[in-house]
């Protein structure tokens, strides 16, 4: 097994200490920063991404080998940002609506994203429409998230779909919710463009969007 | 003569005949919002929940909050409110442990609990504290704030005494957080494991309140997700809470009654295992994947299942007509219609279209006779 098939175990398995240590012994031994994250850390994500897909993983499998890649990406990520070649999946401003505080399912999702190689920009919990649309125009995002996890504040979606139009950000932008309560009948309703029922179908349905709008912009 | 509300939800949980299927309503979550906004529809302005209730022509479903007082010892508590915010800090001779709520405005408004946003344990040093904290803890009964909404509610509906949750999702949800908690099962197992015994200990002496109390449906538990509380986890930690509970419960005869509103279908092997009685706020497609039939399948007659139509029916998302195919297709669902009581999973949200509580009663009492024929 080379380093980079033992760091995408390690990653799998949720093993910080050895990603950690087997990490920082690949680039000493001269492996490319980009090689560690393309061949080793978002591939290990991808099979745990599946693996939870699949009812093979559960939270704290994904939560662990998370922990584990982002141990990984403290190491390399400076090196990373260095090379010139590097262009993240896509890129993603992700909140909970205004009103609302649960943060568990976005925080998932938010690794689940950046396990599959997005950028993304977490607004934290409680962002108001004039905040998602401020961080729209200042980012330029492939993607807006939102997550709602309270009936009483679902309809903050519409909020900021209707404050996103008015501020003439909208047509460039995909936007994409989940949360307990929302179904894809709701997504379509507030015009949505997708609706994902946990974090790795996020990251599935983000990865499709990037994908289908670079295509249409080939 | 007919049977009772209260009858026929009780005869529900506890397997017994009954005229017609029970429909049990919880309505606080639209009632608080409405009532702190100022918006209640023009004709309840003035009316209990209890009456906006019987007006639906639904059983009442109340849930009144614990029948046991936690008083603590040897540990000085100083709040600290700044704006939304609210920092409490316990002090006990181990050491000193804080937490810190937050509210926003539309929790305000909607008279939502504030939210969390620091848990009680930060760091490996607090286990400790906490368990000081908890041993520390006079469990005190406390039954008649339970009476009297039990004398308001008579005959047209059923109180529920609610305990504290199970130890293991205290630890989880309560104290540590459901991610940190991840972390710390995984890299110091030994501790978390000291903690549940000690929150184990006193969940018995609050079980043990519960179970000489006047209630007749003790409640423990909610918002379980097999994503989250995983078979591993909850066959070893949640499976045998319930069995020794509900074994307490059922000597005194109490029921058992779970709130599972979240996605349960990796386990519901579990369930049969567990003693519950009821799986209330039961919360089908599109909130959850499971229906009553995979419910029933997993779990045969053995547990009453309390719910089955999901909040998002209520919104405006859906069309009357597709609220009732949906209502019905869930009588043909259920039949013959015994161990179910009809309720909406897991809440009434604010924004409902509330003519949608009446026609549920009025397809009941068109369809509902039991037992239904699919």
């Amino acid at each position: 097994m080379t380093d980079l098939e033992r760091i995408k175990q390690g990653v799998i398995e949720g093993d910080m200490p050895r990603v950690k240590e087997l990490t920082a012994k690949a680039l000493t031994e001269g492996a490319a920063p980009l090689a560690l994250l393309r061949r080793a850390l978002i591939p290990a994500m991808n099979v745990v991404g599946e693996r939870m897909r699949t009812g093979e993983f559960f939270v704290p499998e994904v939560l662990l080998a998370a922990r584990a890649m982002k141990a990984a990406m403290e190491i390399i990520k400076p090196l990373v940002l260095e090379s010139r070649a590097y262009e993240p999946t896509g890129r993603i401003i992700i909140g909970t609506v205004q009103g609302d505080m649960h943060d568990i399912g976005k925080n998932l999702v938010v690794t689940m994203l950046e396990g599959a190689g997005f950028e993304v920009a977490d607004l934290g919990v409680d962002v108001s429409p004039e905040r998602f649309v401020e961080a729209v125009r200042e980012k330029k995002p492939d993607i807006l998230a939102m997550s709602a996890l309270l009936t009483t504040t679902m309809g903050q979606m519409a909020a900021v779909m209707k404050a996103l139009s008015d501020a003439g950000c909208r047509q460039r932008l995909k936007v994409i919710v989940g949360g307990a309560p929302l179904s894809p009948r709701f997504a379509r309703d507030i015009s949505a463009d997708g609706y994902a029922e946990d974090a790795g179908a996020a990251a599935e349905l983000a990865k499709g969007l990037v994908a289908s709008r670079r295509a249409a912009t080939a | 003569m007919s049977m009772t509300h209260r009858q026929r939800i009780m005869a529900a949980i506890r397997k017994q005949p009954a005229d017609c299927l029970p429909w049990g309503l919880r309505l606080d979550y639209w009632y608080k919002a409405h009532a702190k906004a100022g918006t209640l529809p023009e004709k309840y302005r003035e009316w209990s929940i209890w009456d906006i209730t019987r007006d639906t022509g639904a059983g009442i479903q109340a849930h009144h909050g614990r029948v046991h007082q936690e008083i603590l010892r040897n540990v000085e508590v100083v709040t600290r409110q700044e704006g939304r915010e609210k920092t409490t800090e316990y002090f006990t001779p181990v050491g000193t442990v804080s937490t810190k709520m937050v509210s926003t405005q539309r929790l305000e408004e909607t008279d939502t609990r504030p939210y969390e946003k620091e848990k009680m344990f930060k760091r490996v040093e607090d286990y400790p504290v906490i368990e000081f904290i908890v041993e520390n803890t006079e469990i005190v009964p406390t039954y008649d704030d339970f009476l009297s909404v039990d004398r308001l509610v008579g005959e047209d509906g059923v109180v529920v005494a609610r305990m504290e949750a199970s130890p293991m999702h205290r630890i989880m949800r309560n104290l540590v957080g459901y991610e940190r908690f991840v972390y710390e099962l995984h890299d110091n197992p030994d501790k978390v494991e000291r903690l549940f015994q000690v929150l184990l200990e006193q969940g018995r002496k609050i079980a043990r309140v519960a179970a000489d109390s006047p209630a007749e449906i003790v409640h423990s538990d909610s918002n379980l997700v097999d994503a989250i509380h995983t078979p591993r986890i909850f066959e070893k930690y949640f499976v045998p809470w319930f069995q020794e509970i509900s074994e307490m419960l059922h000597s005194r005869g109490k029921v058992l009654q779970c709130h599972t509103d979240g996605e349960l279908r990796r386990l519901l092997p579990f369930f049969p295992r567990t003693g519950i009685d009821v799986a209330e706020a039961f919360s089908p497609p599109p909130m959850t994947s499971c229906t009553a039939s995979d419910l029933r399948a997993a779990w045969g007659d053995r547990i009453t299942i309390w719910g089955g139509i999901a909040t998002q029916l209520f919104t405006d998302s859906y069309t009357d007509e597709e609220f009732d195919d949906y209502v019905l297709s869930l009588f043909k669902e259920i039949a013959p219609g015994y161990n179910f009581i009809v309720g909406v999973g897991d809440n009434v949200p604010v924004a409902a279209k509330f003519d949608r509580l009446r026609r549920v009663t009025d397809l009941v009492q068109r369809y509902g006779k039991l037992p239904m024929m699919s």
